[in-house]
């Protein structure tokens, strides 16, 4: 009779604990990159690489510099490199046939894919390496067809140019922006000492100015230095924001401080008002992919690190 | 609900147990026998009066249908989706699940266009998660769910006619509520947070059930509560809910260690929802809150005779005595109500009772 009794009992504590479990998700993770690194060195007996333990990333070094000074995160690198899919195609190259040295912030989470930030924090300035880079640490499960396989690794050669600092490289916006304003000879240019450099258009005597905390109404087109306009606000679109509350740029509040309402003005900026390193995405045409899956945000697929800023903006009354 | 409880009650006292008592005297009178009894105890003992706790598990699952969700990275909104396009700024209503309150108005531009501010360290930041996200939730069947765990304090009464019984009852039932998770996008939406941890129902109820099934000492019966259910405080806004009756179907085990106490084991479930009516938008959220109850307690039932009132009177079964001041002939109980009032040999013995562990562990028990 007990017996019974206990029978139901254990019955339904059974039922309560399996009413209280939870199912665990299930993660997907991209597995077996260590182990197709170490067949392909294996199958190649020149290859002599060697492990990195924090990262899993191997390397070998092609041509080193003692006297190479090493990387600081919140440096601009400058590199060229070469992205293969490991016994695949290129997936992205910087060459001096292709424009240059490629600039990217160091250190500081600005770089997709991230085994490539990894992969220069064993470099130093001058060097010249190969790495093989698992998976996980490159396109995950990102696929492109053609051109990125699934849970690829990574074989990519990297030859640090130069690195600077971001005083240096603003000198060098600075300078860029000079010579854009001479060559367009914009010469009525102002700079009011924000490190903006502005051009008032229909310049009103008096009017109001905008205060902080204020909901302002703008118009806008907005280029890179270059002349190539990537966003805008079309036909009766305008952009709303609360001014002086970081919801902008720095660069676009700072000019209109300096405008009236109902003016119409030419801003130029260098990036460290606007996106500054934004992210170095390698392959560019994945980034909006990336920025579907919330990798990175959304100004980061339009401009890219170090990209100095055109504004032409109305502030609507 | 009260009256109608109190009016069923009623009625069935008088067409069953009165009559019955009073059946039963007229008997008497008319046997060999004239031997008194309290009509108003044989009422009584039909009654049995029943005091539990024990665990609950709820669920708590609102159905976001019928509304666009936006989450921003201070909070999380609402607004009906009977619209034809979603609008470029919106007022939403936040604290949809307790207090539906409306918000500021938003605008719904994506924040991270150009030529918002850009953040630091972008690439996996986790603030690119909490960014504003909008999605209708009819699209993504979207909905929360939450669990509560509770434990009840559970006070009623019922009378018994035959096999069924009737009755009413007071329930306290102290819940502790977790966060309410998303049933869709749960990477990228973000759990509710409720500013409250616990809360104490109230419920009011009627029952009804049916003992069908007797096997020893144990008999079974299926019960039926309904009634009203009402959390104490200020923690749901009641002006704007629309609570339905909940219905609870249990199996009480009940184990009689006499004639008038039982030990009751009692799983059930309960079936009831609400739904919130959100300000503005003339649609409200329905929400499922079943619960699985597991109690444990006593049910004692009025003794039909008293205990006698005769200090030298030591016989151990029920007997008949005459009363030392009224002269009345009467049958009186030997023993208390937790004990059986006719014991066989040894049953009820206080040696066996006292060393009944220690019996279990020798080779020849006495």
């Amino acid at each position: 009779m007990h017996k019974g009794f206990s029978h139901i009992i254990v019955l339904l504590l059974g039922l309560l604990v399996f009413v209280g479990c939870n199912k665990d998700d299930d993660t997907v993770e991209v597995q077996g990159s260590q182990q197709v690194i170490a067949d392909f060195l294996a199958a190649d007996s020149t290859l002599t690489a060697v492990q990195d333990e924090a990262t899993g990333i191997w390397y070998i070094d092609l041509d080193s510099t003692a006297s190479g000074s090493p990387l600081e995160p919140g440096l601009v690198v400058e590199a060229f490199y070469t992205i293969r899919a490991l016994g695949g195609v290129v997936i992205d190259l910087s060459s001096p046939q292709s424009g240059g040295p490629a600039k990217m912030l160091y250190g500081a989470d600005a770089i997709y894919p991230i085994g490539f930030d990894q992969a220069l924090s064993l470099m130093k300035v001058g060097d010249s390496m190969r790495f093989f880079i698992p998976a996980e640490l490159g396109y995950g499960d990102l696929e492109v067809e053609g051109l990125i396989p699934h849970g690829a690794v990574l074989d990519v050669i990297i030859k640090i140019e130069d690195a600077i600092t971001l005083e240096q490289q603003l000198i060098q916006e600075q300078l860029a922006i000079e010579d854009y304003i001479n060559i367009n000879d914009l010469n009525d240019m102002a700079t009011p000492g924000t490190g903006i450099y502005i051009d008032r258009i229909n310049e009103l005597d008096s009017g109001a100015l905008v205060g902080i905390g204020e909901r302002v109404e703008i118009t806008y087109v907005a280029s890179f230095l270059g002349g190539s306009a990537f966003d805008a606000t079309f036909g009766n679109e305008t952009f709303t924001f609360e001014f002086g509350r970081g919801e902008a740029i720095q660069g676009l509040e700072f000019g209109l401080a300096e405008m009236f309402v109902g003016e119409s003005a030419l801003i130029i900026m260098p990036s460290s008002l606007a996106y500054g390193g934004s992210v170095k995405v390698m392959p560019t045409l994945i980034a909006e992919e990336l920025v579907a899956q919330k990798i990175i945000p959304t100004y980061a697929a339009t401009v890219g690190p170090f990209r100095p800023l055109i504004f032409e903006v109305t502030l609507l009354p | 609900m009260k009256q109608v409880l109190t009016l069923i009650l009623l009625w069935i006292c008088t067409l069953g147990g009165v009559s019955e008592a009073l059946a039963q005297k007229s008997k008497d009178k008319d046997g060999e026998e004239d031997i008194y009894r309290s009509p108003i105890r044989k009422i009584l003992n039909q009654f049995s009066i029943n005091i539990s706790t024990g665990y609950g598990y709820s669920r708590y699952q609102p159905d976001l249908n019928g509304f666009y969700f936006l989450q921003t990275p201070d909070n999380q909104f609402i607004f009906s989706n009977n619209i034809e396009s979603v609008p470029e700024e919106v007022a939403g209503t936040f604290n949809w699940f307790t207090d539906p309150m409306m918000g500021d108005t938003l605008n719904l531009r994506d924040p991270f266009q150009v030529p918002l501010s850009g953040i630091n360290n972008p690439v996996n930041n986790p603030a690119l998660q909490e960014t504003t996200l909008l999605t209708n939730a009819d699209t993504l069947g979207l909905g929360f769910r939450a669990t509560g765990h509770s434990i009840p304090l559970n006070l009623s009464i019922h009378y018994n006619y035959k096999m069924f019984r009737i009755g009413f009852g007071y329930m306290l039932e102290y819940q502790r509520i977790g966060q309410l998770k998303p049933t869709a996008l749960e990477s990228r939406i973000r759990p509710y947070a409720l500013d409250f941890n616990s809360v104490l129902y109230k419920r009011f109820f009627g029952k009804i059930g049916v003992r069908f099934y007797e096997w020893w000492n144990y008999g079974f019966a299926a019960e039926i509560n309904f009634g009203s259910i009402n959390p104490g405080g200020n923690k749901f806004n009641e002006s704007v809910i629309d609570r339905s009756i909940f219905v609870n179907l249990g199996l009480s085990i009940e184990k009689s260690i006499s004639e008038y106490v039982r030990i009751i084991f009692k799983p059930s479930y309960d079936i009831k929802s609400y739904n919130i009516m959100i300000p503005d938008a003339g649609v409200s959220i329905r929400t499922l809150n079943p619960t699985f109850m597991f109690q444990i307690g006593l049910s004692i039932n009025y003794p039909e005779i008293p205990r006698t009132p005769i200090k030298a009177d030591h016989v151990q079964l029920k007997h008949v005595i005459t009363h030392p001041e009224t002269g009345q002939r009467m049958e009186v109980r030997g023993q208390p109500i937790w004990r059986w009032q006719n014991p066989k040999v040894g049953q009820n013995h206080r040696v066996l009772w006292r060393y009944k562990g220690k019996n279990k562990k020798k080779m020849n028990p006495y």
